[in-house]
């Protein structure tokens, strides 16, 4: 469950979107009944800032903040936007989450002239740009919110603006009372145009918490303040394909290759019939732990055509694998069952398809010698994921890296932005450097698949499993199984290996 | 033992500390320590580091495989003798070194490979011993998938599964004394069933919504230890 917290509008002149209706919609709702029934899932009872007075807005976050026991949603009541959107950025596991619009870059021939000055020589500024009735005075970063200014705290090259929606996760919550009491004491230093959400990130930016951001992608979101505004947002946001959006979100992101390009392309309509015929995920398991079986058993025949039979089952056992997942993210039905049924038979089907390899094999009139390197096989697999569980573990246990922090009265963040600097050049040193440099190269797409299929993923598995068994034999299944996992092994122990001297 | 993370009775613990405690918590539930270990671990003082002495006994184990010292005969307990001297003297060890967290791979791994030269040297069916290595296999990954939903199997399961070292001195023994093929069934057997019915049982009674309320709790259930450390620090690597 989520607090969610409801801004009136911001200080800047808008008008009460009480009145304002949405025509588009059934029911034809006002701006403000909408968003709260949208919300009401969440939080039955939402905490109301009113808006006007920037200090008693803040203060009023604060106790709102210092009495949570849950993650806080903060949002504009003004806000016209996808249910979808919401349950993303609700869903978000970032300690802050800000939904912000980037200012689109200049035309290539305006960006000789614009960029001139590169940006670790840029000189602070206070951003007068707008961007939907929002002053440009934010520095978003590739994954974060890297500084935000206001009408009297400069910002270097600001590029984009907070639209509204918060998220800060509860241990954040603590954070986030003391930083707007905090900026409440210096509500005189904000403008007229600074945002109510502009000055909470400022505060949370400046004081070291690490701030994510995400775009609207392929949904929708719009503050609005006249009638005209409205009909316009309700019009394009109708014109929008949710469903596809909540489809295309269901489909797990940094797949393999394999995964990527011949489960992932059409495995999420197979989710969404399911889904749409109330098959629930536990189903859907089942079916793929059906498939594994019986290709299990095609294997253990060790005839060819059973064989290629086999080939092709396990193939689909691998896709109901992908789709249960992607049932229960786009029908929201997640139950911790479900996760530990779908892992635990993973890997069931993998192992049991060992055994029927090994069994067709032996039935087929080779020796019994095609165990060893079953045992090898399931041996070097099951360790492998040990590795990856065993590391998980240790990441986990690392401190959260520390961001530098700048006092809420400097002026401009120059100071903010040499700290990062600093700690930047800090990190590209050593055996740092040398991870840092890997990471980046995977900017170019053959290095970046190259080593997402290196680690042998469970997509290229069962595509090795199902092309060697129908083509050849079990031996070459096994070799091939053996061989890439050791490379994979290898090369995943020696990253891992540097990133814990690092 | 198995130190279950309680709820904690004093005052908030400090988040960080309390997630280093669980973490730690879990890592050592992956070693699967049995009976033998948690009775023995209080009184070996301050024992040897986990991954040098863990390590060593699985190069040990390659080595005398390698050399063709394993023959039928008491030699089979060898092996498991290994383990036990250079292994089991680790468990008093935090494990909170940078590179501790290598610790229950090796270990596992080096138990697999104990059991499987041992028994192919004996003899014993080949099938049966993919069988148990599943069924190990399977108890480590459900330790594994249900503790990343903060929902910990029972000490006791620990305990009756025996740990790898009493499986792998039943395992010597049993081959030492040319008796491996009907302890290997019974072992395989029971392991099986102790583990396949804790696991469903288990299941069927627990209270599934309280356990996704504190299984949501929880950071990054699926995301890969390299994309959780993203998350985690706010650091994205990409390019």
């Amino acid at each position: 469950m989520t607090r969610v917290v409801l801004l009136g509008s911001s200080p800047s002149p808008d008008t009460a979107p009480t009145g304002l209706r949405l025509a588009a919609l059934p029911g034809n709702p006002t701006v403000a009944e909408r968003l709260r029934s949208q919300l009401v899932s969440l939080d039955p009872q939402p905490a109301t800032i009113a808006s006007g007075d920037v200090a008693a807005a803040l203060r009023a976050v604060a106790d709102v903040a210092e009495s949570a026991t849950e993650n806080l949603f903060i949002i504009p009541d003004n806000s016209v936007v996808h249910d979808e959107l919401i349950y993303q950025i609700t869903k978000a596991k970032r300690g802050a989450l800000a939904l912000i619009a980037k200012e689109p870059r200049p035309e290539a021939g305006d960006e000789v002239q614009e960029d001139i000055v590169p940006i670790d020589e840029a000189e602070p500024e206070i951003g007068m740009n707008r961007l939907e009735g929002l002053p440009v005075r934010s520095r978003a970063g590739k994954s974060r919110i890297v500084s935000v200014g206001t009408a009297n705290h400069q910002v270097t090259r600001p590029n984009a603006v907070m639209l509204g929606p918060l998220h800060i996760s509860l241990r954040n919550a603590p954070m986030l009372a003391e930083t707007c009491r905090a900026l409440a004491d210096m509500a005189d230093r904000f403008g007229p145009d600074d945002d109510l959400v502009q000055i909470i990130v400022f505060g949370l930016v400046r004081n070291g918490v690490s701030v994510g951001l995400r775009g609207r992608r392929d949904l929708f979101y719009r503050r609005v303040t006249t009638q005209e505004e409205v009909n316009e947002a309700g019009a394009e946001m109708a014109g929008m394909d949710e469903d596809r959006a909540r489809l295309d979100n269901a489909v797990k992101g940094a797949d393999g290759f394999f995964t990527t390009y011949f489960v992932s392309t059409y495995s999420r309509f197979i989710a969404r019939w399911a889904a749409r015929r109330g098959l629930t995920p536990n189903q859907v398991t089942l079916i793929s732990i059906t498939l594994g079986v019986l290709a299990a058993a095609c294997f253990a025949t060790g005839d060819r055509p059973w064989m290629v039979a086999g080939g092709v089952l396990i193939y689909f056992a691998f896709v109901f694998d992908c789709v249960d997942g992607q049932v229960a993210r786009y029908a929201r039905k997640f139950g911790v069952l479900g996760a530990w049924l779908d892992a635990t038979f993973d890997r069931f089907k993998e192992y049991v398809v060992f055994a029927g390899l090994a069994v067709g094999w032996v039935v087929s009139g080779n020796g019994d010698d095609i165990w060893i390197l079953a045992l090898a096989a399931i041996g070097l697999q099951s360790i492998r994921h040990l590795l990856d569980f065993s590391f998980g573990i240790s990441n986990r246990r690392k401190p959260p890296a520390q961001l530098p922090t700048l006092a809420l009265d400097a002026p401009s963040d120059s100071d903010l932005r040499k700290a990062l600097v600093r700690r930047k050049e800090e990190r590209s040193q050593g055996v740092r450097g040398l991870l840092k440099m890997w990471s980046k190269a995977g900017k170019y797409r053959a290095v970046h698949w190259a080593r997402k299929m290196i680690v042998f993923p469970i997509g290229e598995r069962f595509a090795a499993i199902a092309i060697t068994a129908a083509l050849f034999d079990a031996r070459i299944t096994f070799l091939t199984l053996v061989i890439w996992g050791t490379v994979a092994a290898a090369y995943t122990l020696t990253g891992r290996l540097m990133r814990s001297l690092a | 033992m198995i130190t279950h993370p309680q709820a904690a009775t004093t005052a908030t613990p400090d988040p960080d500390e309390e997630r280093r405690r669980v973490q730690t918590a879990r890592l050592l539930a992956y070693r699967d320590d049995g009976p033998l270990v948690h009775a023995l671990a209080g009184k070996l003082g301050k024992g040897l580091p986990p991954v040098p002495a863990t390590l060593v006994a699985l190069l040990a184990i390659v080595a005398i495989a390698a050399v063709g010292l394993l023959k039928p005969g008491p030699i089979l307990l060898l092996p498991s003798l290994i383990m036990l001297v250079l292994v089991l003297p680790t468990a008093p060890r935090d494990h909170l070194g940078r590179f501790d967290w290598l610790t229950p791979p090796l270990l596992r791994g080096a138990e697999f490979l104990a059991m499987i030269v041992v028994a192919l040297q004996s003899g014993a069916p080949r099938w049966l011993l993919f069988v148990l290595v599943y069924v190990v296999g399977y108890h480590t990954y459900d330790t594994v998938y249900r503790t990343r939903q903060s929902i910990w199997p029972p000490a006791w399961v620990f305990q009756a599964g025996l740990g790898w070292e009493l499986r792998l001195l039943i395992i010597g023994a049993a081959a030492a004394f040319d008796v491996l093929t009907p302890v290997l069934a019974v072992l395989t057997a029971y392991l099986f069933v102790l583990f396949a019915v804790e696991s469903v049982t288990s299941w069927v009674r627990l209270d599934k919504a309280s356990a996704q309320a504190g299984a949501d709790a929880e950071q990054d259930l699926e995301a890969s230890p390299e994309d959780a450390l993203e998350q985690a620090t706010g650091e994205a690597d990409k390019g």
